[in-house]
Order: structure tokens, then C-alpha cells, then sequence
């Protein structure tokens, strides 16, 4: 048999315990469970076959988010060049279908990835990683190789928009009198 | 009332990760600035909002399928890695930097300050200042990023560029610098430099030392270019200029793999 890389099933373990939050931070980049899965399956694809690029030391889990950003990146990038939104399979089933749980943080959760959905790229990856994920800013911005201060501004202006989206009031009023106009 | 806190700071405060002494002058603050109290709340709210949504999933099972499927893929053909070992440090004692050749290690950073001319790269190759922009992204990637030893690379029509950090060590004035090897290829032409950078407080790679190793080595032997052994005499003028900037000892591995996981963040 070939020479396989030493630390290939212990790094196959790692990456099998790190599923359920690959998993969360697919879901909240994509939107879709079925999209989420198929995304992290291929991101797991990806890193097996290139462990030569993990460097050892460092964060798996930084770098498997880093590789389902890009996987995500690449397949909206075809799409839009195909003109093709998203795969009929993936469309939301609009009276709630399977996954409908009657529960308050299902709604919550329908809420946030709706507003995530319409933030810019950039600032939903941010405030995945540092709000659900819980990476340290310096941890996230390591992983999405900005800088700190990029990535401070990228939380702020995205958490900003998330909340008006979901409150329906500008964070940013200057008299902080906002009520909803 | 004193000039607005940056949003910055305000998301840092909100997520309550400023040291006391920040925190108490953004406190002092907010008691006379209702906006920024309003905008902390709202960050503070929206941070919620993530993690309340969003941690449960967490908590889900893994479906079957996925994990079967992760654990179905095999291992490359293959071995993928190629290990370049690091260079062992020669005895710094050896290399004395004398005045002479300081003033021709100096001159040569002159010469060769960038990749390469017009004249080697031609008419229809890639500008110079492309590759100059191209190969200034890749250094600073590398030493941002890459632990030494593990070289990056790109290509550029048919320039091949690449940046491999050598060591880390802090200077004495504590910043991080790091030894480098840099190299372009084009038609069998290469460019080889040996250089050190020291990260600046703004997270930029500043060239504190650049040199080419052709003149670093007698004419004709090319034997050092890809494998510098400790203590080569080619490279002991280099490392006894790097020793200058060295404060302390290189950084070992683990702690070098440490601080690059933070950003460099002491």
C-alpha cells in the first residue's frame, strides 16, 4: 500500500468531531440545511485530500471554516454566472415542509438566517465566527487573513444592519431616539 | 463631550473583551453619549440574536450519511507533504560583520531591491511592476501566515515566484522579525534573495535587510542555492547581519505555530 500522511486518521477524527459546528457555520453562510451539508461534506473532501496545507499547530477548525467560505464563494460565484439561483432541490419549502419545528428558537433561528441572507459576504462570515462560532477577533481574522481592524469593522457594520433588519430601527441613529421610521 | 469612541472599540466593549483601564474610559464616556450607549445595547443585541439562533444547531445530531461519508474518504495516493527541514542555526560566533562587508552587503540591497528588470523579463512577460506588486503581496502572505520553512508560491505567466520564511526571532525592541528566502524563476533565470522583515505595529512586513545570494557566493558555485547547510559560508555575512537586528534567540517551532495562530499577538 502507498505511503499515507501519518496523521491522516487522527486528523479524520478531528474533523469528524468538529462536524456539528462545521455544520452550524455552513447553515449560517448558506441558509439552507441540505446546501450546508453538502458543503461541509465537500470542505471535508477538500481538507483530506490536501492535508499538505494545514499547517501543524495551528487551528483545524479555523482552517476548515476558511475552506467552506471559499467552497461557498466558488459555488455562488458559478451560479451567478450560470444565472442560476440555487438548485431546485434547495429551495425552501414554502409552507415550512419537514424541518418546521413549532419551536421559539427554530424562529429565532428562521429570523437570523433570513437577515444573515441579506448581509454582504464579508461581514456574515465575520459574525459567524466571532458570535456563533466564538473565535477570538484575532482568531477570525486569522482565518478570513484580514486584518484585526478589517474585521472589527466588519462585525460592527454587520451586526448594525442585522439588527435593524430584524428590529426594524437604524443602530447607527446619531440621537439614539430611533423608534422604527 | 470629548471625541466619539470608534465602533471598534464599542463592538470590544459590547462583547466585554477590553482590559479594565479601556473599559473604564469607554464607561466614562458612555455615561454623557446616549448614541453610543443606544449602539452598544443594539450590538449587544444582534450578538445575541447570533448566538441564540444559531447555537442550538450545535446541538443537532450529525446526520448519518455525513458522517459515513467523511469517514469514507480515503487517504491520498500519495504522500502530499514535502518537508523542507528548517535551517539548522550556524554559531552566530563565526560571522563578525566587518565594516567592509556591511557597506557591500548594503550596496548590494541597492542593486537588487526588486525582482527583476525590464531586461530579463522582456517585452511580452508580466510588467515589472506587477511582479513587484505580486511578489510584495506574496512576501507579506508568507511571513504573515506560513510557518517557516513552508514556502508560498505563485505564478505569473511564466514567472514563478516564491517566498519561504527561514526563521522567526523578536529584535530588541521587541518586535517579530523573520528571515526569508525569496526566489523567482523565469526561463531558467533566478532571482534568490535572503532577507529579514520585521512586523510593524500596523500588522505590515517592513524589509529590514534584502540581499541577493549570487552575491553572497563566488562565482560559478551554485551548490548553496537550494541547500543552505548550518554554518555555509555563503549566508554567514547574511545571518551575521540578522544577528544585529536579533534581540534574543529564534523562536522555536511550537511557539512561532503559536503566534502566527494569533495574528503575531504577543
Amino acid at each position: 500500500m502507498q505511503t499515507k500522511s501519518p496523521d491522516f486518521r487522527e486528523i479524520q477524527r478531528e474533523i469528524i468531531a468538529l462536524l456539528p459546528r462545521l455544520r452550524r457555520f455552513a447553515l449560517g453562510l448558506c441558509g439552507q440545511r441540505d446546501e450546508a451539508d453538502d458543503l461541509v461534506q465537500s470542505a471535508c473532501e477538500r481538507a483530506l485530500s490536501r492535508l499538505d496545507q494545514f499547517q501543524p499547530g495551528t487551528r483545524l477548525d479555523s482552517w476548515l471554516y476558511r475552506i467552506i467560505q471559499n467552497l461557498h464563494m466558488d459555488a455562488q460565484r458559478r451560479r451567478r454566472y450560470r444565472g442560476d439561483p440555487v438548485d431546485p432541490h434547495l429551495l425552501p419549502d414554502p409552507e415550512g415542509g419537514d424541518h418546521r419545528r413549532e419551536m421559539e428558537s427554530q424562529q429565532t433561528l428562521d429570523v437570523v438566517l433570513k437577515a444573515l441572507e441579506q448581509l454582504p459576504e464579508e461581514q456574515r462570515t465575520a459574525l459567524l465566527l466571532t458570535s456563533v462560532e466564538g473565535l477570538s477577533y484575532e482568531a477570525a481574522a486569522g482565518t478570513l487573513g484580514i486584518r484585526p481592524g478589517t474585521l472589527m469593522s466588519r462585525i460592527s457594520r454587520g451586526r448594525q444592519r442585522l439588527h435593524k433588519l430584524v428590529f426594524g430601527k437604524d443602530a447607527a441613529d446619531p440621537k439614539g431616539t430611533a423608534t422604527g421610521d | 463631550m470629548d471625541k466619539p469612541l470608534s465602533d471598534d472599540l464599542l463592538v470590544a466593549y459590547a462583547d466585554d473583551r477590553l482590559d479594565p483601564a479601556a473599559r473604564a474610559r469607554v464607561e466614562d464616556h458612555l455615561a454623557s453619549d446616549p448614541a453610543a450607549r443606544q449602539l452598544v445595547a443594539d450590538l449587544r443585541e444582534a450578538h445575541g440574536l447570533l448566538a441564540d439562533g444559531l447555537g442550538p444547531v450545535e446541538d443537532e445530531p450529525v446526520p448519518d450519511w455525513l458522517v459515513e461519508a467523511v469517514q469514507r474518504i480515503p487517504p491520498p495516493q500519495s504522500p502530499a507533504s514535502t518537508v523542507i527541514p528548517l535551517r539548522p542555526r550556524p554559531a552566530w560566533s563565526h560571522w563578525p560583520l566587518s565594516p567592509a562587508m556591511a557597506a557591500l552587503l548594503a550596496l548590494g540591497m541597492g542593486l537588487v531591491a526588486g525582482w527583476f528588470g525590464n531586461a530579463h523579463l522582456g517585452p511580452s512577460a508580466p510588467t515589472t511592476a506587477t511582479v513587484t506588486a505580486t511578489g510584495e503581496n506574496l512576501l507579506q502572505q508568507a511571513l504573515e501566515q506560513r510557518i517557516s520553512g513552508d514556502p508560498l508560491r505563485v505564478s505569473l505567466a511564466d514567472v514563478q515566484l516564491e517566498v519561504q520564511p527561514l526563521l522567526s526571532f523578536r529584535d530588541d525592541q521587541g518586535r517579530i522579525c523573520r528571515e526569508f528566502e525569496r526566489r523567482a524563476h523565469r526561463n531558467g533565470l533566478l532571482d534568490d534573495q535572503l532577507g529579514v522583515a520585521c512586523r510593524d505595529d500596523t500588522g505590515q512586513w517592513v524589509t529590514e535587510v534584502l540581499v541577493s545570494r549570487s552575491l553572497l557566493e563566488p562565482a560559478g558555485d551554485d551548490d548553496g542555492f537550494y541547500a543552505p547547510v548550518a554554518g555555509d559560508q555563503a549566508t554567514g555575512p547574511f545571518e551575521a547581519l540578522s544577528e544585529q537586528l536579533m534581540g534574543s534567540t529564534p523562536l522555536a517551532p511550537d511557539e512561532e505555530a503559536a503566534l502566527i495562530q494569533q495574528g503575531w499577538a504577543p
